[in-house]
């Protein structure tokens, strides 16, 4: 136990690049408060979205023009997605989504500039983002239809009609693949926004070890591998370009489809 | 030996559970740009639907690679 | 402890964590909460305003120019007609003119075929008693001429009463043929 704790702490300071969590002795301080690398980037993530967005909020006008029309073009997206996925009743939600788009959007893009990591290529930091989402739907799905209520729209309302018997056998199956089914949603949008970032990351570092080492080789196959490599290193950073807004979009699309999904839960 | 072994499980987890959704997928993308060559005036509509059909389908496959990164520790 | 923490190269390599580490949890939530709360107050309420003024102007705009464009509409119709009720007017008065101009050259043709008519009866006239007054003068002078005519042939042969009756045989003769 104690061996793997160590071995945990070493593995943190290891992809923590900032001097002061050497002052971290103990393997439980290590692990709460180590500033890994991936939290670094999403901090400077966080000042480029604020930084961003503030300095578009404050160049609006009615004829849109540079940063601002950019900031509005983004929200209008964002707010005529929630208008299709929740209805009129998902419209207090368009900042809460907008935020996650715009945060995970720059921490997404700021993870292709050489050196950077994506803020979203740790687990920590898209599952706290997933759970969010997961206890705020929930949430508002317990509030709205209450407690009952809600726990009774997971079974569809063809089988809420039948007799006892099927009640009891075919609602219960289908009542427990519905939960798992919700216990699945955070799980994925976790792990598909990590697991985007998190191999695109590693792909790009794999092109460009092998650019760096077929360079190094001096040689003519050497200098062949590491044009190839090159090559692909820019295909894949446009894919991860593409990949970044695309897997930004998802987690803000689904996440409107689930809260719009717990606030029309007793529609089907 | 053991480690080579869950190695190896979680190389076969990821690669079994990636099987399904591609070919899901890839489904459900075609028959996207089918209906979107069908009714243009529907593509935003068949797009959004399609990206959430493919984060369902997708996330067997994020299942398996869940359970390969465990496996594999 | 539970396998929490794997690696995707034993020694050395990056770590794939897939369960969550404490220190990567609060900072993201401390982040998107703050973000979150920020935002929505300075940024996102700013941009919506903005949307829904800009969506309201434009509606109005947009119906403002309906308004102009039914509002043209309706003037160029209502020139329209009153361009061919002038043009209506005017045709009637051209109208008018030609028949009063034509009424008038009537009345004057009439007119003149009257006064025509009344020169050439009041010439006729003239005519006629010239026409008379000559005759008698004639006769006179015819009387008097066949008389000394008659008086230089004959000489002192006839009496007075032959010389009377002649006369009035030449008179009675040139009397009928003035009466042809």
């Amino acid at each position: 136990m104690d061996q793997f704790g160590d071995k945990l702490a070493s593995k943190l300071h290891h992809y923590s690049v900032l001097p002061w969590n050497d002052v971290y002795g103990s393997v439980e301080a290590a692990e709460a408060f180590v500033l890994t690398n991936y939290i670094f980037f999403l901090i400077i993530s966080f000042v480029v979205t604020l930084g961003f967005m503030l300095l578009a909020a404050r160049k609006l006008d009615m004829v849109p023009s540079g940063i601002g029309n950019v900031a509005e073009a983004g929200y209008e997206f964002i707010r005529n997605m929630c208008n299709e996925a929740m209805g009129k009743e998902g419209q207090k939600y368009a900042p809460f989504i907008a935020t996650l788009f715009f945060f995970i959007l720059f921490s997404n893009l700021i993870g292709l500039i050489p050196g950077a990591l994506p803020g979203t290529g740790t687990i920590g930091v898209t599952a706290t983002l997933a759970v969010m989402v997961f206890v705020l739907y929930n949430f508002i799905g317990f509030k709205k239809h209450g407690f009952i209520g809600y726990l009774k729209s997971f079974v569809p309302s063809g089988i809420r009609e039948m007799g006892w018997g099927g009640k009891l056998t075919l609602g219960v199956f289908v009542f427990v693949l519905e939960v798992v089914g919700h216990f699945l949603r955070p799980l994925t949008l976790a792990v598909r926004l990590f697991a985007n970032m998190f191999a695109g990351g590693m792909i790009l570092g794999i092109f460009g070890i092998f650019v760096v080492i077929g360079v190094a080789q001096l040689s003519a196959g050497g200098f062949a591998i590491a044009g190839l490599s090159t090559v692909m290193l820019l295909i894949m950073y446009a894919f991860k370009l593409f990949v970044g807004f695309i897997q930004a979009y998802v987690f803000a699309l689904l996440t409107s489809v689930y809260i719009g999904g717990a606030l029309h839960a007793d529609e089907h | 030996m053991e480690g080579s072994l869950n190695v190896l499980g979680a190389g076969l987890a990821y690669g079994l559970a990636a099987i399904g959704p591609g070919l899901g997928i890839g489904i459900v993308g075609g028959k996207a740009v089918e209906a979107m060559a069908r009714q243009p005036e529907m593509a935003g509509k068949v797009q959004t639907t399609m990206f959430i059909a493919i984060a369902f389908t997708e996330a067997l496959a994020l299942l398996g690679f869940v359970l390969a990164l465990i496996l594999s520790a | 402890m539970f396998v929490g923490v794997a690696y995707a190269a034993e020694e050395g390599g990056s770590a794939i964590s897939v369960v969550p580490v404490l220190s990567e949890i609060w900072p993201s939530i401390i982040a998107f909460v703050i973000l979150f709360l920020l935002l929505k107050k300075f940024a996102f309420g700013p941009i919506s305003n903005t949307l829904d003024k800009r969506a309201a102007t434009i509606k109005e705009s947009l119906e403002k120019a309906e308004e102009t464009k039914v509002e043209a509409e309706r003037m160029l119709e209502e020139y329209k007609a009153q361009m061919a009720e002038a043009r209506g007017e005017a045709g009637k008065v051209i109208e008018q003119g030609r028949k009063v101009a034509e009424s008038m050259k009537a009345e004057i043709v009439a007119q003149a075929n009257k006064d025509a008519e009344s020169i050439v009866a009041k010439a006729h006239e003239a005519m006629e008693t010239e026409k008379k007054a000559a005759i008698a003068e004639l006769q006179a002078s015819v009387a008097d001429l066949s008389v000394a005519v008659a008086g230089k042939l004959i000489g002192e042969k006839l009496s007075a009463d032959e010389h009377a009756r002649l006369i009035e045989k030449y008179v009675a003769e040139v009397g009928s043929l003035n009466d042809n």
